[in-house]
């Protein structure tokens, strides 16, 4: 509790006044909440002097206190913060701001209360304090104050919020727009990041009609979140697929370097073979690949639930160092020869070793992230590539298995897959996978302690409060609660903007008690293709991470829904208004540094993650339409885009795990077919008339 | 020779309706789904046609009758795309930049045409596209002096912006049941589809000249209606 009073108190005021001014907010909610709080600071000494506890401290009954007047002008309307419920008549009795019916309410809320507790009780330390200081000082001092306790936090805080708002002016004021006067209460909250919590009045107070638009603006914040995910994904996908019928437009332009048929295969097609011949043989190759898949995700799923993680990561490294370099290889013959390139051996291997060190540098520790998105959509496609030497059969009988297989893994109960995700969850670890993240490449795996320690730590140092909690075991949930919350908060400007609204929100839905949504929706899809030995574990997901944290608030996904809530929307939001920003490009110095620092200590944002198994496959289906015909080629892509789309918003109704090819790989086979049989030959008829329809 | 014909074609086909996708529809995630959605009706309704084709062994090469239920079925999922838009607009306007504009409608009017000229402009063009790299060069029937990649090409580039007036076109005609507009859209679709026979036909000189005039009249004439609505909204509005 000390350091953020002192910081309060030493803070040059030049600074303040500064920071306030370069700040946009309204401001005259903080300022009579600042004279609330001020008011009834000097009150308080008795309850800020208790240090902060575990156990939630009891309830005063706040009827009919002397010095809660000030509290009362605003407390009658004020129902009771877990269930809604009006005659609120207790309140808590450290920091006096929420209100409860019962002592039940106050228990089952005090997961979210304690922290915001803790910070009001500091920021009237700090008022007392400062009112002993300046005793001359006008009320607004108090508010300057106020906001110096983490100036330089506070700064950035501001920074962040003017370029936002350059940015995109209208975004921060969709909500409300939509909400009306409620709205202007959101955005009066979401506005002030930092200082929020520390205010009495921390989250709105609930009427029924304003819970229905909170919940409301929940739904269009998460609408717009998965929006922007799908349009964030749907690049490298493009890419990644367009990358693969280069590949194969260039290989089939005459090379003698073509992938060839894996020797797994036991059938050769051939084409005066009859169609059950070939319908039997390609189930037979088809099936034989499947089976390793199968294998290989099952050695995955034991091996993690076992804790082997480093042989898991070793294995990726092996298999991504193989990729890069082999068909690496393999591409660049297919270059040289198609076009012509001169170029001696010893470039050449100088060449790719150099490219697949440096992927395997920047996919597996560290480097920018474009690099590492470029690094993993460029593996795919060349799984793909490779991919293509299976006979057209094979490969048709292959993705309608793995569909299957999909389904299964991810939806039966006893899927390895969704194994592989719950004990993830329970063991408070991040399956080692090969993940495309909308926001960054991601691919962790440490074992749990040093987690814990580093969440520890990054929450120490993002954020000056000061956690007592998080120093214990980290295992009751509370703690892992503020670890994740603080995280969030910690990490940027925008994503406290938002945790901190969401938070708000997210209690409301508490209150509410109806919805169990899980705090971090996943599908898992196995993409392990045996025939070359390389095995991503795919996934796609939305994933409730906040900030980083792997995860303490999804580890306790069952212990405190909470929790994952407020993290999975703070990520959400995260996303949400960092695009504006990365796409406006609009890094002033303030940002880059602060962007530099989070992307240090881990970078990721939250978000939606395709796993590269699913990049490989849609780009196996439409490589195979490139190597017969440019229309089936472009329908197979939208095909391919549409199934995409449909899933992730199937994911935004359901937010569970669900397999990202079924839907995809559907239609795009569906597609192919029926433009290769249909649409190419009655095109074909029209062009010839240059008709157009 | 043959690339800079490639090129060319590309870019006179692609390039107006590709700098408005990247100029306007590109930034905005909405859209762009939108838009990706619009183009798999389109490509479901072609691709139904191309069944009806498949299975109409007779007049497969009539090119009239062809055009009779592919128009019609392009329309039909018009409207199919419109029912669709419009449940889900409530939806829309909540995740769009002003949630409460008037103009949201058109944005998506706009978007839904261009996904489905787009695709319309792929999936038609592109393998006369690919074939003009190839070894030599067709020239257009009706008039023996153009290539026909070329005149494909230009007509392309006037349907793909067709398809968006149309789209805007058609949602207002129907959120404002005004059957002029439907049938506007409808007749215009026939129409321009019909010009197009032009290009091959052998009795018409100069058939392609007269076709791309006509289309240029007919796209000039809906863009003057779209105009016209937009300002009607514009003015109801202040």
């Amino acid at each position: 509790m000390s350091s953020p009073a002192a910081r309060g108190v030493t803070a040059p005021s030049g600074q303040t006044s500064s920071s306030s001014s370069s700040s946009t907010q309204p401001s005259d909610r903080t300022i009579t909440n600042t004279q609330a709080l001020s008011s009834r600071a000097g009150a308080d000494s008795r309850a800020s002097a208790r240090s902060q506890q575990d156990t939630p401290v009891g309830i005063a009954a706040a009827a009919g206190g002397g010095d809660n007047g000030q509290d009362n002008d605003d407390g009658e309307d004020q129902p009771c913060q877990a269930c809604g419920v009006f005659p609120a008549r207790f309140q808590c009795s450290a920091c006096q701001s929420v209100r409860y019916c019962s002592q039940e309410c106050q228990a089952s809320d005090w997961k979210i209360h304690y922290r915001e507790c803790a910070e009001i009780v500091a920021a009237q330390k700090e008022e007392q304090i400062e009112s002993q200081q300046g005793a001359g000082r006008p009320r607004s001092g108090a508010n300057g104050t106020r906001e110096t306790d983490v100036p330089g936090d506070r700064y950035s805080t501001d920074m962040e919020m003017t370029s936002r708002a350059a940015a995109s002016p209208s975004r921060s004021g969709a909500a409300g727009e939509v909400l009306g006067d409620e709205g202007e209460n959101i955005r009066a909250t979401a506005n002030r990041p930092r200082r929020r919590p520390r205010e009495p009045r921390r989250r709105p107070r609930l009427t029924p009609e304003q819970r229905a638009a909170y919940e409301e603006a929940e739904r269009i914040a998460d609408m717009k979140f998965y929006m922007l995910q799908i349009y964030k994904i749907i690049k490298p996908v493009v890419v990644c697929i367009c990358l693969s019928i280069l590949w194969v437009k260039i290989s089939m332009a005459g090379s003698d370097y073509r992938p060839t048929q894996s020797s797994y295969t036991v059938y050769k097609e051939s084409p005066n073979s009859t169609a059950s011949q070939n319908f039997l043989g390609s189930l037979a190759n088809a099936g034989i690949i499947i089976g390793q898949i199968v294998i290989v995700t099952i050695i995955i799923v034991v091996l993690f639930k076992r804790g082997h993680i480093k042989v898991l990561i070793g294995f990726f490294m092996v298999v991504v160092a193989m990729l890069l370099g082999f068909m690496g290889y393999i591409l660049i013959l297919n270059l040289i020869q198609v076009l012509r390139i001169p170029l001696d051996y010893l470039t050449m291997v100088f060449a790719l070793w150099n490219f697949s060190v440096t992927g395997l540098i920047s996919v597996f520790w560290k480097g920018p992230m474009w690099v590492q998105q470029m690094y993993l959509t460029v593996m795919s496609s060349l799984m793909a590539f490779s991919l293509t030497g299976l006979a057209e059969w094979t490969t048709w009988m292959l993705l309608a298995l793995l569909v299957v297989w999909d389904l299964i893994a991810v939806l039966c109960p006893f899927g390895p897959l969704k194994i592989l995700v719950e004990s993830s969850r329970n063991q408070n670890q991040e399956v080692p996978a090969l993940l495309y993240t909308v926001n960054a490449v991601w691919f962790m795996a440490s074992p749990p302690d040093a987690i814990l320690n580093r969440e520890t730590l990054k929450s120490k140092e993002s954020l000056d409060s000061e956690d007592v909690a998080l120093n214990n075991d980290s295992s009751s949930p509370r703690t892992n609660f503020h670890g994740g919350h603080s995280r969030a908060t910690g990490r940027d400007g925008g994503a406290s903007i938002s945790s901190s609204r969401n938070s708000g929100l997210d209690a409301s839905f508490s209150a509410h008690g109806g919805m169990s949504r899980t705090s971090s929706t996943m599908a898992l899809v196995p993409s392990p293709n045996g025939e070359t030995g390389d095995r991503d574990t795919i996934e796609l997901r939305e994933r409730a991470r906040s900030g980083d944290s792997r995860n303490p608030p999804r580890s306790h996904g069952e212990g405190s829904p909470l929790a994952g809530r407020v993290a999975r929307s703070a990520s959400g939001r995260e996303g949400l208004h960092r695009d504006p920003r990365r796409d406006s490009r609009e890094d002033d110095d303030e940002e880059e540094q602060r962007e530099a620092s989070d992307e240090d200590d881990d970078d990721d944002g939250g978000g939606l993650k395709l796993g590269l198994g699913d990049f490989v496959f849609y780009s196996v289906l439409v490589a195979r339409a490139a190597m017969f015909d440019w229309v089936t080629t472009m329908c197979c892509m939208v095909a391919v885009l549409t199934g995409m789309n449909a899933t992730i918003f199937l994911l935004a109704i359901y937010q569970k795990a669900l397999p990202a090819l079924p839907i995809s790989i559907c239609f795009g086979m569906l597609f192919y077919f029926a433009t290769r049989f249909a649409l190419v030959p009655f095109l074909a008829v029209l062009a010839r008339g240059q008709v157009f329809i | 020779m043959t690339l800079t014909t490639f090129f060319g074609c590309a870019f006179t086909a692609y390039g107006p309706s590709l700098a408005i996708f990247f100029g306007s529809i590109a930034p905005n995630a909405q859209l762009v789904i939108l838009m990706v959605s619009s183009a798999f009706f389109w490509l479901i309704s072609v691709l139904l046609a191309s069944a009806i084709w498949f299975m109409a062994s007779d007049s497969r090469n009539t090119f009239p009758v062809t055009i009779i239920y592919t128009v019609l079925l392009q329309e039909l999922f018009r409207y199919f795309l419109y029912l669709l838009i419009n449940r889900a607009e409530s939806g829309l306007n909540m995740v769009a930049r002003h949630p409460k504009s008037k103009f949201n409608r058109s944005g998506y009017a706009f978007a839904a045409g261009l996904g489905f000229g787009l695709m319309f402009g792929i999936i038609s063009y592109i393998t006369q596209l690919v074939n003009s790299l190839g070894p030599g060069v067709i020239m257009c029937e009706s008039c023996k002096t153009v290539s026909l990649y070329f005149i494909s090409a230009i007509t392309t580039s006037i349907l793909i912006l067709h398809h968006c007036a149309w789209m805007m076109i058609s949602f207002t005609g129907f959120t404002n049941r005004s059957w002029l507009r439907i049938a506007w859209v409808v007749i215009t679709h026939y129409g321009a589809s019909y010009l197009t026979i032009l290009n091959s036909s052998p009795t018409v000189n100069y058939g392609c000249a007269y076709q791309i005039i006509g289309n240029v009249a007919l796209l000039i004439a809906s863009a003057i209606i779209v105009f016209a609505d937009m300002r009607h909204l514009h003015q109801k509005l202040s």
